[in-house]
């Protein structure tokens, strides 16, 4: 019995050598095993679901990133945007002032509120521009002004009306705002030989606008829609700025004559 | 079963006491072996298999919260308890002085091995920091006649104690 114990005691000291030997090894095994990613993502796991102040700062830290992500996206945005408006200006064209849309009023789409006024040299009338995909195009018309903010009438309202004339022709018509489906070109001659993608510019004829401004392309000419009793055409004309996705205003002074008929 | 779940609860109190040092002492930069300390500790209770396998286990456990080399501290502790196995025999580590010598000692030793251990492995020495390095080791050393007193006093219970024959760890 005695000696069986000792036997045994021998044994456990004889395994009992080898011991240091296997740690090491599982030691280095574990070390040129590639684990330290997954060690890391199971330590993340771990912190995340015992340190509740972690998790709470976690969800906070994905707000503020998701805040912080959709405001550099606007800047993003703005900042092409402006990389366009400065190409307008710096060619020297038109002269004026940029100004950001503060306020649309939700009962009425036609028309949004600037944040300059007379102080920043905006007057009554004066003609809007903006730029929508690299281009640049009559945006509508200033109808009221303080000293600070102005509303602008959009074209695509329905009160909305500027003198018109098509590209390389010297036939002149009306635009009128309608709503959703864009603008009218009205009091185009039956005969008048317009094709789909004319191009629309302002008319100095009618005293509100300077020429040259683009307005938009004809996309339907009217042909073969007229009815017995019209005399003029009706061409539907596709805006080239789209009233509802204004984001800045080039505000251009208004014309002298128009100045002069108000004084009047 | 006993003995176990008695070193699994000294192994669960020493990370409790290594997570508070790190809280305490993370803002100096020093590093305490609270781990190793226990290891020490453990090795006057259990069995040469007891004692690497407690070792192996801290090791692995401050791998586990270090962001490289895993598994390098289980073998700086594997190491280290092959050596303390070897020359605990012919010292009395129940006395104060030889607990902080050797404590410190060690403590260096670990630090100057995970170091050459890390230079091996991923190409670039891992050190700790000087003042980790003397002013850690030394504190180690200095807290250990309380780590040890607190162990066995609250810690270690009469299953390991006094069952020192065999010193198996189940």
């Amino acid at each position: 019995m005695e000696k069986k114990k000792k036997n045994l005691i021998s044994q456990d000291k004889k395994y009992s050598k080898l011991l240091p030997c296997i740690f090491i090894i599982i030691s280095l095994i574990l070390i040129l095993l590639p684990l330290q990613m997954p060690i890391n993502s199971l330590r993340m796991l771990l912190s995340y679901i015992f340190i509740p102040q972690l998790r709470a700062a976690h969800s906070i830290t994905i707000a503020l990133l998701k805040i912080e992500n959709s405001r550099l996206e606007s800047l993003e945005n703005e900042n092409k945007r402006l990389s366009d408006a400065l190409k307008l200006t710096s060619a020297g064209k038109w002269q004026g002032v940029w100004a950001k849309v503060a306020y649309r009023e939700p009962s009425r789409q036609g028309s949004v509120i600037i944040d300059k006024g007379t102080n920043d040299g905006v007057e009554l009338r004066s003609p809007a521009l903006a730029i929508q995909e690299g281009t640049a195009g009559l945006a509508g018309n200033v109808i009221e002004v303080t000293a600070n903010t102005a509303k602008v009438l959009l074209l695509n309202d329905e009160d909305f009306s500027a003198a018109a004339r098509m590209e390389n022709l010297s036939l002149e018509g009306l635009v009128n705002g309608n709503g959703a489906k864009g603008i009218d070109l009205k009091y185009i001659p039956l005969e008048s030989k317009i094709q789909q993608g004319d191009k629309i510019y302002t008319s100095s004829s009618g005293a509100l606008f300077p020429d040259g401004i683009l307005i938009g392309e004809i996309v339907n000419t009217g042909y073969g829609a007229e009815k017995s009793f019209d005399t003029y055409l009706k061409p539907q004309v596709k805006p080239v700025i789209d009233g509802g996705s204004i984001k800045e205003l080039f505000i251009m002074p208004a014309l002298k004559q128009t100045i002069k008929e108000q004084e009047k | 079963m006993m003995r176990f779940l008695n070193v699994f609860f000294v192994f669960i109190a020493a990370t409790i006491l290594n997570w508070l040092s790190i809280e305490l002492f993370s803002a100096l930069e020093i590093n305490i072996g609270i781990m190793l300390a226990f290891s020490l500790i453990m090795c006057g209770f259990l069995g040469e298999a007891g004692c690497y396998g407690f070792a192996f286990m801290s090791g692995l456990f401050l791998d586990f919260f270090s962001d490289v080399l895993f598994g390098g501290y289980a073998l700086v502790f594997t190491l280290i308890m092959f050596i303390f196995y070897r020359i605990k025999d012919k010292i009395d580590f129940k006395d104060i002085g030889p607990q902080v010598v050797i404590t410190a000692g060690l403590n260096f030793l670990c630090i100057v091995l995970y170091g050459i251990c890390g230079l091996l492995f991923t190409g670039q020495f891992l050190w700790q920091g000087l003042k980790s390095f003397i002013a850690g080791s030394l504190l180690t050393g200095l807290f250990m006649p309380f780590i040890y007193m607190f162990a066995t006093k609250y810690l270690i219970f009469n299953v390991l104690k006094n069952n020192n024959e065999s010193k198996k760890l189940f």
